[in-house]
């Protein structure tokens, strides 16, 4: 199973990752896309379509909008790998999270996706580039290797919790206080 | 689809674009067309195809899902599934097309829509005008449906060229669209439309044509508070078009290091941005004649006893024309005795500037407002003045600063950005800090007070020698489309 978190809106790009899942489909690989995230802005049609486009045509895809902490945690376990190709990003809480999971992800290939994948877990692809994500989506389906590798660099990585982050954000912001 | 004989032209047209084999008298030219885009189906053959076929400037949506649709389920299904040009109708079509192969196409769609004479709107002219009677450029604006480009119609040449009375009549005729194919499309004003920026993006992100543009300021996002709100509202969707540009012409080197340090930000989401240059703008000052002189007198209601201040622009917010009235009545209360005048068009946010010009009338001080006053006003105004004020809180060049010195009047002007650009290259300029009240009553009562100071300030202006428009469009044209 491949998972994508991530609210339904174009900048996440989910419409490249649904076009390539269907290249590999046609190509004979059996595997199921779950997008798991809110349904976004209600004129954004071209993924809506897409899916169901493909649901009628039996594809295995499926989409969840409303998902508790815990569904989201089992999804990311479940998953062989997660994919975020998000066009911009501030962080990219889905890598990490996935990541935490120990599930290796296919991500954004610059700006702070790319800052995070430098931690190891991840392959990176030019999310404006459908062939390069059919390439990648493909190694990471059929490439078992990889995926084992991938997983315990995962597994190595040594992220921040939400206490220790809080706790610095709170020394950093009282410090600037201080010297104000 | 239904191969007219236009439309076989344009298909040829494109195939020849792509250096694609000549058409065989064997098979059809839409037969080539989905050969050539199965054999490479890549999003700027997608663009061009969506342009050549629909004439509809594509956006990054219609690329993607064309290009999308032809690798799926191949060029004939994707081709038939478009919906029908936007020039077809059950009589016919109803508009010429004219493809612009490796060629110029200059955006001047907001310019020959306004009477305005901002500063943006006189570069936008002054360029394109020239480039246009030179033959080497194509200059636009956009169909009704703002779906594609078109040619100017007469009227709105006129008012490029600034030979428009003014008089805007409706329009029936067909149009001419224009679709680029190769060559540079520039955008020489401030594109501020966002359906104009979706479809000027998706050239710069797909289409084998340039995008370049003259980058005039980064005002909606350095100084927000003295932006009118639709424009600030709008202004990153132009930002999102430029990044996608090749070329950005900036006016000033105060412009180019806004525009370099948004360039920065681009990083974030995966481009490199544009290459940045600074060409700065020129300026002419046409020596008005003595009829001139008199028509300025009386328009502005000079007399000669007391010394003649000037301020020309807008009285937007950012042009801090609030200030100069604060000083003046300063100055007044102090016992000078000097004359104010404002030239520029109303504009928003100046009801407190209007209520303050009232109130200073009532209380007998000589002030003057002009709007909508021609070129000849002006520079007989600055004839006539002792020195002129211009302390914006934000410029992208300048022009009544460089106007101001090529009319041999001295300026009081911002120490900052691209006017502290200006008097440095010239002389003939007090520089004042424009949030400072006081630093602006001195320098005024300064030039009001000392002759000998104000007397070698002239002297200094009056051998300023500006750039000329000529020169300014061909250097500027020379790097945007090279």
């Amino acid at each position: 199973m491949v998972l994508a978190v991530g609210s339904h809106e174009p900048r996440k790009n989910q419409i490249a990752l649904v076009y390539a899942a269907e290249q590999l489909w046609r190509e004979g690989l059996s595997f199921e896309l779950r997008l798991l995230g809110g349904r976004g802005p209600r004129n954004f049609t071209v993924l809506r379509d897409a899916i169901s486009a493909l649901q009628l045509a039996k594809r295995p895809i499926t989409v969840e909008n409303d998902v508790s902490d815990a569904e989201l945690a089992a999804a990311y376990r479940a998953a062989r790998f997660s994919a975020f190709i998000s066009l911009d990003e501030g962080y990219g809480l889905p890598v990490a999270e996935s990541l935490a999971s120990g599930t290796p992800v296919l991500t954004t290939n610059y700006g702070s996706t790319a800052e995070i994948a430098s931690g190891g877990g991840c392959v990176l692809v030019d999310p404006r580039d459908d062939e390069a994500i059919v390439d990648s989506l493909r190694r990471m389906l059929t490439d078992d290797r990889l995926i084992t590798q991938l997983r315990a660099e995962a597994l190595a990585r040594d992220d921040d919790t939400w206490d220790s982050f809080s706790q610095r954000l709170w020394e950093r912001v009282t410090l600037s206080e201080a010297r104000s | 689809m239904i191969i007219t004989n236009e439309l076989e032209a344009r298909i040829v047209h494109l195939l020849e674009h792509w250096d694609a084999a000549p058409v065989r008298t064997d098979s059809s030219s839409i037969e080539l067309l989905y050969t050539e885009l199965d054999r490479e189906p890549s999003l700027t053959r997608a663009w061009e195809a969506l342009a050549v076929l629909r004439l509809t400037l594509p956006t990054r949506d219609d690329v993607y899902g064309f290009a999308r649709a032809v690798k799926l389920n191949g060029a004939q299904v994707a081709v038939d599934a478009l919906p029908s040009p936007v020039n077809w109708s059950p009589f016919g079509r109803t508009a010429d097309v004219v493809i612009i192969s490796r060629g110029v196409v200059a955006d001047v769609h907001t310019t020959v829509h306004t009477k305005g004479t901002t500063g943006i709107q006189r570069v936008a002219r002054e360029t394109v005008s020239r480039w246009a009677s030179l033959g080497l450029a194509t200059p636009v604006a956009w169909s009704e449906e703002h779906l594609a480009p078109r040619l100017l119609s007469a009227e709105e040449a006129a008012s490029l060229s600034g030979r428009s009375d003014g008089e805007s009549s409706t329009n029936n005729e067909p149009i001419t669209l224009v679709i680029p194919l190769g060559g540079t499309y520039v955008i020489p004003e401030l594109t501020i439309e966002p359906w104009r920026n979706l479809r000027l993006s998706a050239i710069g992100q797909f289409a084998s044509t340039s995008l370049t543009g003259i980058g005039f300021d980064t005002v909606p996002v350095t100084s927000t508070e003295t932006a009118a709100a639709p424009i600030a509202e709008r202004f990153p969707r132009y930002l999102d078009a430029l990044g996608w540009a090749d070329r950005v012409a900036a006016i000033s080197e105060a412009a180019a290091t806004e525009y370099r340090g948004w360039r920065r930000m681009l990083v974030g989401s995966g481009r490199m941005g544009p290459e940045i240059e600074s060409i700065p703008l020129a300026a002419e000052v046409s020596q008005p004649g003595k009829s001139a002189h008199d028509r300025a007198r009386s328009a502005l209601d000079i007399k000669d006893q007391a010394p003649f201040v000037l301020v020309v622009g807008s009285h937007e917010p950012r042009k801090n024309h609030l200030a100069i009235l604060y000083a003046a009545e300063v100055l007044w209360r102090e016992g000078h005795d000097f004359q104010l005048a404002f030239i520029g068009g109303n504009a928003w946010g100046a009801e407190m500037f209007t209520r303050e010009v009232a109130r200073l009338k009532d209380s007998g001080h000589p002030i003057s407002i002009v709007s909508g006053a021609g070129d000849d006003i002006v520079f007989g105004a600055y004839y006539h003045a002792a020195f002129s004020v211009f302390p914006s809180l934000n410029e992208g060049f300048g022009l009544p600063v460089v106007e101001s010195l090529a009319s041999g009047t001295p300026v009081i002007t911002s120490a900052y950005g691209s006017m502290r650009e200006i008097a440095e290259q010239y002389g003939g300029v007090v520089l004042v800090d424009p949030r400072n009240d006081q630093s602006l009553i001195e320098a005024m009562r300064t030039l009001l007070t000392d002759s000998a100071l104000l007397e070698s300030l002239t002297r200094q202006a009056q051998k300023v020698t500006p750039k000329t428009w000529d020169s300014y469009a061909t250097e500027v044209f020379d790097y945007l489309t090279r």
